[in-house]
Parts: structure tokens; sequence; C-alpha cells
């Protein structure tokens, strides 16, 4: 429901006392706007349950076909393919529709957690380097100044507002043409910071009349020379909503044939320094830079130096490998070794593991690279990468990793660690799950571990076990949230109100399939002490037992 | 040593005296070819005797060297140190070394590392040196890694009493300088550096006095000689005074010694040594081109035509090369001393047909070889490709053989495809009709006869890799070997002679559909005589496959199978076209390969 609209009329009403003619004016202005907004949203509706049906349509027809050649594997290998591919692109459709609705009704929260903008960036530029290169477009991103990198806010909510425009970028913009992504910060206060976004790309624009209805929701403009335009229609307006709520704002430039330029300020909290590094443990520490055939690290050297370490730049493996004989001659060893994933004069896979074979493997290798290394991972971890760092670089990320690698470092992760992966058949769990699919696959999973597993197939019933148990006998309570009978909500506040020593202590965590804010929130509220998200991943699941399940 | 390594060591000499040529001046080449004959099943045999021998002994212990016992490990020392003392078989050298590399890291044998190093270095250098600087790569920064982790414990100098480490150490520290270098700025900057660096250690008398009994000049004296080696560099203009003095300074320390060395034996300083100083001289700015290239004329003039001994050969071949090569600095000049440059080539040619048999043919082969890169033509004056067939290319026997049959089963393709599939051919020569190709078949057959001739002619810039063919070869010789074909279309793309055939080089071994094969850089749609190095590709493999004179294989394959490997790559590895008219000639091919297979055993 479009609230303007709703609020207009009430206000009309009020409005009794004026002229009828002034009365009969705005009553029909009132109309009729809320008549384009009814029609926009019988139009969307009608396009929606159009857009939802084809989707749908598929996963039923390939069911069907699947099923009729159950024993064709390759066939049913084929089915199941499209299944997915429909399944993700009605899910996301779903998505959207279900963020607008939440946003119109005001039930939208954001959620505040902590997370670090190096990480954030490099997530963006991994989904929209390979889009742009995809249409040979050329991305740039310029990082304006830095004062800070760690940020409490709803980094989710925020890739999906980043992401928006910077898809679009590349979606209206023709191959061989430009995008270009800039970021900046300014300090608002002591505690807050204003982020800047500009997204600008040399695109086929809009025009003047669909820039007025960009961020209505429910409109979209059908009509360009891109004929099929995918989605909802609802990114833009999703976008200026989660903007709005941010404390920001987005502004748009636009010319058709010219192309467009997004500016979106936000307002985030600045996280609270860890008590982290200890710099003197880098100070005066060399390492060895090596400059790849893509990315030139120019800021990296200027970065150490802040830091107060010594750095030698190669700009290629030749010049490297002069460097590390050097040093080595002169009885001076490098801390570590950051490098490029592509070099210039040779492959890097090949350099790695003799320079790793020379230096020992507690040597640090770290790769920095811009792309996303999951691919890559097991290669050149194989080949001596000890870690990856994530461009573009900042400042802190790169001295927290530098840091895990001096002794001071290694000494405080080997304090907080111990994620080897543990045994526990001493641990009793109680796993609470209705759906009797979901229920064998979390038993499968757990089994693995030694741990001895008992079942719930409601709220209720678990509650009359944990009553019927010793105290102390359960460490870990898996939960689901939404079940018959009793929800996990209801079951967890029980729990906790029993009179037993083991009613508070008792580790209980919800398995939740929406992986919202607010649910999250309340689950904590209920008692809770985690959440792991649904479907259930193996590592997930085991990491959790290892965090939660395990003997005092 | 053990057994194995004995008989290895053994077969492997017994290779080089059967590879060693005599008394093939003067005869034809099908009586060269039954020469060849002779031995060729000899040298198989014994090629894949010591294959086995490897496979069977040496390569589990490289697999699993961490569990090798002390006896097991001197012998493999034994066995490395054997094959470096007699400068043989780099490859293998280089995985035996590298395995005790990783064994004396893991066991922290310092000592043993130290020399292991050392030693994989000398392996890497003797492989890279057979390829240019762009082809050199992996080898190339190998080796300057290991040589430097070596020279990286001078740090632990005193701690390491063994003389002979100590040694290597030093060794290795001059030893980075080694290699390939471009005459970019950058890199022969580096190159001094490394050599200043190495010659303060070498000249500290505080390394002298801590151990004197390492031979101090030996190491001085070669890193002088290393360092003259950035010459050419200094002539572009851009390298610092302080540089030139220091190259300049070197090139007249090995003048010196050679000169004093040559008075104590009572004998003339040899003219390698004269000319080495005239061009340092050049190079470094003392003397101009014009006042070198008359030094040149004039140490040429001294050197006697009939002079076979090495500064004969060195001063009847190797001179008008190197003159030639500066000559073709600057094209004024080129034009100018076009007389003497001509006048030298044709003495050249004389010189070398007086030859007499087998003496010193090495090094006659050695120096002529060098002309490949530098040769200089005057179009309608002198003729490269001519130079190359009558001086060059004959002289490697095994080559001269397989390019020879390679003309000869192009030329029955040609005609077969001539009668019955000529528009495979259309566009060669720029011809565009069927008539005009069969017109002008002598035209087509003389091109297929010296691309065949031409086609293997980068196998003579890295001699060393076939000259001893006494097993299979590694991967770092498979990767050497697929170099030639690039070597050979560098070499024939220089002179207007030969450049027309540059491309049957460096086709020759690239699949049809361009899927695989060597090298990728050659592009068949970018040739417009494709279709004839089509040609030239299948009747390379044809040969190679199954020729009873070829000595790089393990085994040949009988003729059907030859033909089934062909039938099964049409379309992919070779043009389809040209097998059809394999298939249609087939009983006279095969009937041409068994009257050659009599006297094979």
């Amino acid at each position: 429901m479009k609230s303007d609209t709703k609020s207009d009329m009430i206000n009309i009403r009020q409005q009794t006392d004026r002229s009828n003619e002034e009365y009969r004016r705005s009553m029909e202005e009132a109309l009729r706007a809320a008549q384009v907004a009814n029609d926009a949203k019988t139009k969307f509706l009608s396009e929606m349950s159009h857009d939802i049906r084809t989707p749908m349509n598929a996963i039923v027809g390939m069911t069907d076909i699947a099923l009729n050649y159950i024993d064709d594997r390759a066939r049913v290998e084929d089915c199941l393919k499209k299944i997915r591919t429909a399944s993700g692109h009605l899910m996301s459709l779903l998505n959207e529709v279900l963020d607008m609705s939440r946003i119109e009704s005001g039930r939208l929260t954001l959620d505040r957690e902590e997370f670090q903008l190096a990480d954030f960036i490099h997530g963006i530029l991994i989904v929209i380097q390979p889009q742009a290169e995809k249409k040979d477009i050329r991305f740039h991103l310029e990082l304006g100044e830095i004062f800070s990198e760690n940020f409490i806010g709803d980094p989710i909510r925020l890739q999906q507002i980043f992401l928006n425009v910077l898809s679009n970028a590349v979606k209206y913009t023709e191959s061989g043409g430009e995008v270009w992504m800039r970021l900046g910060q300014r300090k608002d206060g002591k505690n807050k910071i204003c982020l800047m976004l500009e997204v600008q790309d040399t695109g086929i624009g809009m025009s003047p009349e669909f820039l007025e209805h960009l961020f209505d929701p429910f409109e979209r403009e059908r009509n360009t020379t891109f004929s099929r335009i995918e989605g909802t229609g609802l990114g833009m307006s999703i976008t200026k909503k989660l903007v709005d709520m941010m404390q920001g704002d987005i502004t748009v430039d636009s010319r058709q044939g010219e192309g467009t330029t997004f500016r979106i300020r936000l307002m985030l909290d600045r996280a609270e320094k860890k008590n982290g590094i200890k710099r003197e443990a880098l100070a005066g520490k060399r390492v060895l830079i090596l400059q790849g055939a893509k990315e030139k690290l120019t800021k990296l050297p200027e970065m150490l130096q802040k830091l107060g370490m010594k750095a030698d730049v190669a700009s290629c493996g030749m010049e490297a490998i002069d460097l590390i004989n050097e040093a080595d001659i002169a009885g001076m060893d490098y801390f570590a070794l950051l490098t490029s994933d592509r070099l210039e004069d040779l492959e890097i896979s090949l350099l790695l593991p003799e320079i790793c074979a020379r230096k020992g493997k507690d040597f640090p290798v770290l790769l920095l690279s811009e792309s996303d290394w999951s691919e890559v991972e097991y290669l050149l971890k194989q080949a001596g990468v000890t870690a990856f760092v994530p461009l573009p670089l900042f400042e802190s990320r790169l001295a927290e990793t530098l840091y895990s690698y001096t002794e001071e470092g290694k000494k405080e992760q080997e304090q907080a660690a111990g994620v080897q992966r543990k045994l526990h058949v001493n641990s009793h769990i109680l796993l609470v799950e209705d759906n009797e699919l979901n229920r064998e696959i979390a038993v499968e999973i757990l089994k693995t571990t030694g741990a001895r597993i008992d079942t719930a197939s409601d709220g209720r019933e678990a509650v009359e076990k944990v009553t019927a148990s010793q105290e102390f006998y359960y460490n870990l309570i898996l939960m689901d949230i939404q079940m018959p009978v009793m929800d996990g909500l209801e079951a967890t506040r029980r729990i906790r109100a029993l009179k037993r020593a083991d009613a508070s202590s008792v580790n209980i965590v919800a398995m939740t399939a929406n992986a919202f804010a607010e649910d999250r929130k309340k689950s904590i509220e209920a008692g809770m002490n985690a959440h792991i998200t649904k479907p259930l991943d193996v590592e997930q699941v085991l990491d959790c037992l290892d965090k939660w399940g395990g003997r005092e | 040593m053990r057994e194995y390594q004995e008989i290895y060591l053994e077969n492997t000499k017994k290779v080089m005296e059967l590879m060693k040529h005599t008394g093939l001046q003067g005869i034809t080449d099908s009586e060269l070819r039954q020469r060849l004959l002779e031995k060729s099943g000899e040298i198989r045999k014994i090629r894949r005797e010591n294959t086995q021998i490897l496979r069977i002994n040496l390569i589990p212990m490289l697999d699993d060297i961490l569990s090798v016992d002390e006896e097991d490990l001197a012998s493999l020392e034994e066995f490395t140190d054997e094959l470096q003392k007699e400068q043989l078989d780099a490859g293998i050298r280089y995985q035996v070394c590298s395995a005790l590399v990783t064994y004396a890291r893991m066991k922290k044998k310092r000592n043993l590392l130290i020399k292991e190093l050392y030693m994989t270095g000398m392996a890497l250098y003797s492989l890279q040196i057979l390829a240019d600087e762009k082809h050199a790569g992996r080898f190339q920064w190998k080796m300057r890694l290991v040589f430097g982790e070596a020279a990286g414990y001078i740090r632990y100098y005193d701690e390491i009493e063994d003389v002979e480490t100590r040694g290597y150490i030093h060794r290795s520290m001059g030893n980075m300088a080694l290699g390939q270098f471009s005459d970019e700025k950058k890199t022969a900057e580096r190159k001094l550096e490394i050599i200043r660096r190495s010659l303060q250690v070498l000249t500290d008398p505080v390394y002298h006095e801590k151990t004197p009994e390492l031979p101090w000049d030996v190491y001085i004296y070669k890193t002088h000689q290393e360092r003259t080696s950035v010459l050419s560099y200094l002539r572009k203009g851009s390298a610092s005074v302080s540089d030139i003095r220091e190259v300049m300074e070197s090139a007249q320390y090995v003048y010196e010694r050679q000169r004093k060395l040559a008075l104590k034996n009572n004998r003339q300083t040899s003219i390698r040594w004269i000319y080495a100083y005239h061009a340092a001289a050049y190079h470094c700015g003392v003397n101009t081109l014009p006042e070198l290239l008359q030094n040149l004329e004039q140490l040429y003039a001294s050197v006697s035509p009939g002079d076979y001994g090495l500064d004969g050969i060195y001063g009847n071949l190797y001179l008008p090369t190197v003159y030639s090569d500066y000559v073709a600095k600057d094209e004024e000049m080129a034009e100018r001393k076009k007389p003497v440059v001509l006048m030298m080539y044709r003495r050249q040619l004389e010189y070398l047909k007086h030859a007499p048999v087998d003496k010193n043919l090495d090094k006659l082969f050695f120096y002529v070889r060098s002309t490949l890169d530098s040769y200089l033509e005057y179009p309608g004056e002198n003729n490269f490709r001519e130079y190359i067939e009558e001086a060059i290319e004959g002289r490697q026997p095994e080559t001269h053989v397989h390019s020879l049959a390679v003309a000869e089963l192009s030329k029955i393709l040609l005609e077969e495809l001539l009668c019955s599939n000529a528009e495979f051919l259309l566009g060669v020569l720029d011809i565009n009709n069927v008539e005009e190709l069969r017109e002008r078949k002598e035209e087509l057959l003389e091109f297929l006869y010296h691309g065949s001739l031409l086609h293997d002619i980068g196998k003579l810039k890295m001699l060393d890799l076939y000259e001893v063919p006494n097993r299979s070869w590694v991967a770092e010789e498979e990767e050497l070997h697929s170099i030639h074909p690039s070597f050979g279309y560098e070499i024939l793309n220089r002179c207007p002679s030969t450049q027309t055939f540059a491309p049957a080089a460096l086709g020759h071994h690239r699949w049809f559909d361009e899927k695989g094969g060597y090298p990728e850089e050659y592009r068949r749609e970018e040739n417009r005589n494709a279709a004839l190095v089509d040609i030239i590709a299948v009747a390379n493999f044809m040969d190679q496959s199954c020729s009873p004179v070829g000595i790089y294989q393990e085994d040949i394959l009988s003729f059907e199978e030859m033909l089934h490997q062909l039938k099964t790559s049409r379309g992919t590895r070779f043009a389809p076209a040209v097998v059809d008219a394999v298939l249609s000639r087939e009983k006279e091919i095969r009937e041409r390969e068994i009257t050659e297979t009599e006297g094979t055993y």
C-alpha cells in the first residue's frame, strides 16, 4: 500500500472548511494519485504472477520429465540443473518482493554487527569485476581517504545497496564502456563515519521522465534498447528505502546516451578498535613485495612504512630472486613475502614452491589478489601461499594479517584457537526438529563426531526430554524455530525457566532458515546462545558443535 | 659408484663414440644414409637399455629420496660428480641434484645442501645455455635462485670449516652472474652489481687467509671473464663511466693473463684474446667502429688460410662471423664493407672445402654454426640459403639424412595432390588456379625441397641436446627440444633468400587444427604457403616415426602403425588432404621404405 496516498486522503477529509471547489480539486488529484498507484500495483501484480509462474512452470515441468526418465542419469542431472537455475531465479524474485513488503509495512530492521571494510569491498569486487569483464567494460575503483575500516552496521543490506547500483551500471553500459566506483569517507563526530559511494557509468542513461519515477515501487521501464530487463523493477526502490533507513541519501544524474552517476551517502557507526595488534611487534621488520602484471601495489610500501616496517619492491620475479639472494648474503632475513597473483616474467605457481622450499614452511607468503581466490585457493596453497589478503588494500587489515605471523601474534592466536576439529564422544546433544528429512541430515552430520544424539520432533517434546534428563546431561540443544505444538522460542523460554541447575547454562542454538536480523534478535531474547542457518552446512554444524557442544 | 651407474656411463661413452662420424667427406647422400643405418640400431639399443637402467635403479630412489641410506646417497653424489666432470647429461644431473637438495634440506645437512645447490645450478646452466634469453626462462631464474641460496651461506662462513664447501659458496656467488641476459640497462646493471660484489669477496684478503687452499686466482679470472660478456650493453650508450671502466679493466685483466700464459708456454697469444681485447676497446668507447673493423681486418689478415689448428679455425671461421655482425650494425658501413664481407664468406667456403679429414671437426662445426645468427646477405651477391645448404646443414648427418627423406616424401605427396586434389594447394606461391599450379610444378617442388632441407635448422643451434642420444629425454630436455621450430624460424627469417622457408621451420610440429603441437605462434591462416607446410609436417612425422636411421626415439614404428596414427590424426594433427595423398600412394611409399630399411638390425 502506498502510504503517501493514504495520508493525503486523511488530510483532505480534515479540510472540510475549505471551499468546495478547492476540496473537489484536491479530491480529484488524490483520487487520480490513488488510481495511478493502484494501477501500477495491479500491473505489477499481474506481471509478477507471470514472472513467478515462468520459473515455477520450469520447475514443475522439469520435475515431471525427471520422474519419467528416472533411470537416465544424464537426463535427470540435466533436469535437476535446470530446476536449480529456475529455483534460484524464483528465490531472488521472492526475496525482493518480500523485502519490499517488509519495508512497506515497516517490518524491516537493520542488523547491527561488526564488519571490516576490506572484506566488504573485496566481496563487492569479486561479484562486479567478472560481470564487467564479461561485457568488456573497464571497471575502475578509486579509493579516497579512509578513516575507519571497522564498522557496526548491516553488511548484508549494505552489500545489497552497493551491488544493486553497481550491477545496474554494468547492465546498462554497452561493451567497451567504463564504470567507476569511487568510495570515500567523512568523519562525522567521534563515532560516526559518512560513507560516500559514487558510481558512474558511460551507459545508455535514463530519460527525464523515467528519472522521476526511478525510486517508485511497482514501476519499471521496459521500453529501453535493452529489450528484456531481468528483475522485478523493485531494486531501485528497495535501494532507496534501505539508504533512507541508514540515515543516508541517494541522488542520481543521468543523460540519455551519455551515462548515469549515482551518489549515495550513508551513516555508519565506527566499531571500537579491537585491542588488536601490538605495533612494536611489526616495527623494523622487512618484507619483500612482488609486483604483479596487473595489480600495481603502489600503496603498499607507504602503508608498511606507516606500520614501521621496511619494504623492498621487486617489479618482477627475477628481481625478487635477486633481492632474496642479496638479503641472504647480507645476512638479513625477510619477515614475509607479499605477492601479486600473476607476474610479468614468470609463473608464480612455479616460483613460490621454490621460495618456500628455501625459506622454510614458517615463512609467510601472503597473496594479494583482487579476484575471487576460492577457485585457485587449493592450487596456490599447495604452491606455498600461507594466506590471502583482499585487494583493495586496507591498512588495519594488512597490519592484522602481518601481525598474526609475528611471535606475539602467533602466541595470541594459539591461546585463542584450538579450532581443530574435535571429537565429542562425551557430548550429549538434543536435536529438536519437526521435519523428518532435516532431522536425518542433522543426525548424519553430528554422528561423525562421536557425540550421542537424542531427538525431539517439537518444542513440547524437547522440554519433556530435558526435564526427564539428569542435570547437566545435555551439552547442546539444537532447536528449530518453527514447529507445530510448541515453537522453538517458547520451548527455549520454558527450558530456561525450569527449576534445575543447568537451566540457564545449557547451550541452545537455533536452527533457522531465515537469517533475518530481527529473528535472530528474537531467539537471543528467548534465551538462545547462537544460531545457525538452514539448510544445514556440515562445516557450520561442526563448528557450532566445537564451540557450544564441549563439556566444560 | 654402483654397477648400474658404471654400465650407464660406459653405454654413454659408447654412444658418444658411435656418434663420432669419421670419413664422411665426399661421400654421397645414400652412402651417408647407409653409414648412419649401420649404427642407428646399436644406438637405439643402448638408448633403450640406459633408459631402462635409470628407470629401475635411479628413478625410484629419486621418488623416495628421503629414505635413501648413506651408501645410496654417496653413490648418487659420486654419479653426478662423474657426470659433471665429463660435462655430460645435464638433464639427469638436474634431476638427481635437485632431489639431493631436497634431501639435504630435510635432513639439515648444510654442507651437502651447499654442494648440491651448486651442482643443481651447474646443471641448469648447461640446460639454459642451449636456449636463448627469450626461451631459457625457467632454467634461468631457477639457476639464479639456487646459486643465490648457496652463496647466502657466506654468513655462516666461519661455522663451515670444510674447504670444499667454502669453495662452493664462492663459486656460487660468482655464478649468480651467469646466464643469458638482455642488453637492457637494468639487467646488465644487475649483472655488474653481482660481479662487483663477488669480486669484492674474492679479493678480500680476510677470506684468502681463512681458506688459503682455494684457487683464488682461478675464481678471480673467471669472474673477470664473465664481466666482459656485458660488453654489448655498454655500446648502447646508457652505461655509466664507472661501469665502462670496470668492464674494460676485466677485459685488460683477461688479455694480460692470456698473454703471460702464452709467453710462459713460448707461443703466441691466441687471436681470440686479441679479438676480445679489440672488441672491449670498441664497446667501452675507446675505439670507433671503423677502428674496430680495421683491427679485425688486420687480425684476419694475420691468420693463415691453411691453418686448421684451433687458432686457425677461429680466425678463418669465427672472425668473419663477428666481423659481419659488427658491419651490420651500420647500414652505410655494411655497404662500404661489402667487398670485404663477401671475400670473407668466399674464403670461409674454400676453407671448409679443403678442411683435412677428421681434424678438429667439432670446433669447425661449432664456429661455422655461429654464422647462422649473423650471416649478412647482400641480395644478388651472396645467398644465405645456398650457404646453409652448402656449408652447414650437411654437417649434422642425422638431421641431413632426415631432411632429405622429408624432401623425397614431400615430393611424392605433392605430385599426388597435384593430380587428385590440386584445390588443396590453391593460394600457395600466390597461384590461384589449378592449371597454373600444375604448370608451375617445378617451382612447388623446389619450395618443398628447400623447405624440407631447412625445416630442422633450429636444431643446429642446440646441438648439445642431440649429440649424445644416450637415453630418453627428461621433461626439461623435451621442453628445450620444442624450441627448435622457433629457432629455425628466427634463423631463416633474417635473410631474404631464406625468409619464405621460415614458416616451414615454425609450423612443422604444429597441428593442422592448431589445437596441439608447438609453437603456438604458428598460425596457418597467416601463412600463404600453409598447404606446403602441411605436406612437410606429414612427411616429417612419417620419416621421424619409422625411419630406421632415427636415433631420437626408443622404438621406431612399423609402417602400419605409422599409417594408423596418420589416419587417426587426420583432420586434427594433420591436414586431411595430405593424409589422403599418403593413402593413395601407400604402395609406392611402402616400397620405398622397404628398400631403405635394408641393413638395419
